[in-house]
């Protein structure tokens, strides 16, 4: 073999096995309250290791702002991003959905329902919208009412009462105008004060936000918090999926419902940490009540405001169903 | 260490805050501090009677600084992975998961040292946690501002670890609080950094009308001509938390603009463990983007320039040919 045939040789060794391959590099804005340090980052972080061995590299980058993070997401500066359903509820309205007020009551049922959009193939068709694609959905806790006089426990006593609500979130909004209280517009930077300060009588927030918002301020002695679930928030995981390579949404999917429990975990020691006394149990008689009305809500902004999917509200009442028929909704047919 | 063998707690507290805490700040190496606290936290615990509160906040601190470097060395290493192992696919990602697991457990133990720290502050004085303050004699404050240091990296730590020891999130606002009761100008403005760190990473936490950032930079700026930049550190470290790249770069170039004369010798060691912090997020941000460390604290990737290439005389086309047709006739062989 001359040094010609020799150096041709080697040259179509080196193409057939590559020395090195070069990782396509993308990145995610992932929105964590706690930043770099969060719960959240942290899942994430680990994500984004198993993604390399699918041949991307995952830059993940902490933002402690959600809009922020979300308007990056949309000027493409992030190839993916992590937000609340609510947020994110402009790209995809039916992924949104899942945090519909009512719709999950517990942690049962919501984990139900996010094994069955990882793994049906007619979610997955849903997930996707203008190739912004759902791919995971991480517990950030149940939404509970804060409220600081225990004796508001029923639809009701919530009349007239003054509500800190998210001004971004339509259905939070619609809500409480619908029971009759006072909608006062609050961001997250805003709501721990106004309620602990009693510019409000209740907010409503899921257990992590409880002690770094010292919400044991506001409950002071007169005060709790409602066991009843208003909704169920999650921190979504979106990608554009063009940017990625064929078969990364499934694998992300199935990568992200493996690491349900351990977010699930994170929020049930949170809800711990709220003490006992604090807690205010709804008699099944009234719950009924705020399961009706939660019904109207829902329907209303699925009808009238667009702000909920109908595909999504119907799997959520078949689970709601399915763990208890003896639910008046049940025997109708309006979801 | 037979007078510490003999003494009660009180005398224990005295001889390690007036001798060894005094003489070891004068130390420019810290690593020999850190191994210090960690040889000497055990017996000092088990000497006395009661534990010597304040003696035991200075060494679990060091003890955790040595823990933190191991816990940041683990991290880079996963970094470094993730930038330069350019075989890609499963190996790659247990090589990162491995790092990354190997830092888990180094913030761990960083994370139960600086806690243990944080303990013992509240122990020796109650209600420094809640805006009360107790009674602090000028001698006792290094102590208690080393004990609220370790009340903040604690957190950190705990967080990175993905919350293993479930550090409270309400730590910030506390330690804001015991912030308060030192004297800002005597410790180089860190009592007002980490009061405005807290408010930062708290939102809503803040006073009406303030800019928790902003403070922040004013505080670090106060430190950086106070001798001691210990609070430039605090804004580098929480900049790097929320993903605020901008002022970590802006505080690293503020933290070597100091002039080393200006430094005050007889804390020597609390600056030099304010520049490895400061170095470390160098590194974290050569090593992202080069897949190195920090060469020279001070340069930063973001520095380079693009090469200047001049003017393409050649109008695009390779002066030497396509170098597939032609082929250079080999060199006379020598006689």
């Amino acid at each position: 073999m001359n040094l010609k045939t020799l150096f041709a040789a080697l040259l179509s060794l080196a193409a057939v096995f590559p020395v090195t391959a070069q990782a396509e590099t993308r990145s995610i804005c992932v929105f964590d309250p706690a930043g770099r340090s969060g719960d959240f980052f942290h899942l994430m972080s680990k994500y984004a290791v198993q993604a390399s061995s699918w041949g991307v590299d995952v830059e993940i980058k902490p933002y402690t702002d959600e809009e922020t993070a979300a308007k990056d997401y949309e000027a493409g500066q992030c190839d993916g991003v992590v937000a609340t359903g609510v947020r994110l509820q402009r790209f995809n309205r039916f992924s949104s959905t899942i945090e519909a007020v009512g719709g999950l009551p517990d942690y049962g049922l919501l984990q139900q329902m996010v094994r069955t959009l990882a793994t049906s193939a007619g979610a997955s068709k849903k997930l996707t919208s203008n190739g912004h694609a759902t791919v995971g959905f991480i517990p950030a806790g149940a939404v509970y009412l804060f409220v600081r006089d225990k004796a508001i426990d029923t639809v009701p006593e919530l009349a007239g009462k003054r509500i800190a609500t998210l001004d971004y979130d339509k259905a939070s909004t619609f809500m409480v105008g619908r029971v009759g209280a006072v909608v006062v517009p609050a961001d997250l930077g805003s709501i721990g004060p106004k309620f602990n300060n009693g510019d409000v009588d209740a907010c409503y927030v899921s257990a992590p936000a409880y002690k770094p918002f010292e919400l044991q301020r506001g409950i002071g002695s007169s005060g709790g918090v409602i066991r009843s679930p208003l909704a169920q928030a999650t921190l979504q995981v979106m990608l554009r999926a063009e940017r990625f390579p064929e078969g990364f949404v499934d694998k992300s999917r199935a990568d992200l419902l493996g690491r349900f429990d351990t977010a699930l975990a994170h929020v049930k020691k949170a809800e711990a940490d709220i003490p006992a006394s604090s807690w205010i149990d709804v008699p099944a008689d009234r719950q009924a009540e705020w399961a009706a009305m939660f019904q109207g809500v829902r329907v209303q902004l699925r009808d009238d405001v667009g702000a909920y999917d109908g595909a999504m509200l119907k799997v959520m009442k078949q689970l709601r169903c399915g763990k208890d028929g003896a639910r008046s909704e049940c025997a109708e047919s309006k979801e | 260490m037979l007078f510490v063998s003999v003494g009660c707690a009180a005398k224990v507290d005295r001889f390690t805050l007036d001798r060894v805490v005094k003489r070891a700040g004068a130390i420019d190496d810290l690593v020999m501090v850190c191994e210090l606290g960690v040889s000497l936290a055990h017996g000092l615990r088990a000497l006395p009677r009661n534990d010597p509160h304040r003696a035991l906040i200075s060494a679990e601190t060091v003890a955790g600084v040595c823990a933190q470097q191991d816990a940041w060395e683990a991290g880079l290493s996963a970094a470094r992975a993730q930038a330069n192992l350019g075989q890609l696919g499963i190996v790659r990602a247990a090589e990162v998961t491995d790092a990354t697991l190997a830092a888990d457990r180094h913030h761990t133990l960083a994370a139960g040292r600086f806690e243990r720290a944080w303990g013992h502050l509240v122990a020796q004085h109650p209600g420094i946690d809640t805006g009360t303050c107790p009674s602090i004699r000028s001698r006792d404050e290094v102590a208690v501002l080393l004990g609220l240091v370790s009340g903040t990296l604690a957190l950190l730590h705990d967080r990175a670890a993905g919350g293993p020891l479930g550090v409270p999130l309400d730590r910030p606002l506390l330690v804001a609080r015991g912030a308060a009761c030192l004297e800002d100008a005597r410790w180089w403005s860190t009592p007002s950094a980490l009061q405005a760190g807290a408010w930062a990473t708290v939102p809503g936490s803040a006073p009406e009308g303030v800019d928790p950032w902003a403070l922040l930079d004013e505080a670090a700026a106060r430190g950086d001509t106070s001798g001691t930049r210990v609070a430039r550190a605090v804004q580098v470290l929480l900049a790097s938390n929320a993903g605020r790249t901008a002022d970590v770069e802006a505080g690293i170039r503020a933290f070597v603009a100091v002039p080393p004369a200006s430094l005050d010798p007889e804390w020597v060691l609390l600056d030099r463990y304010a520049a490895t912090l400061v170095l470390h997020q160098s590194d974290v941000l050569w090593t992202a983007h080069s897949g190195h460390r920090t060469e020279q604290l001070g340069t930063l990737p973001s520095d380079a320039a693009p090469a200047e290439t001049g003017p393409d005389w050649f109008g695009g086309d390779d002066p030497f040919g396509s170098g597939v047709e032609e082929e250079t006739a080999p060199p006379e062989s020598a006689p």
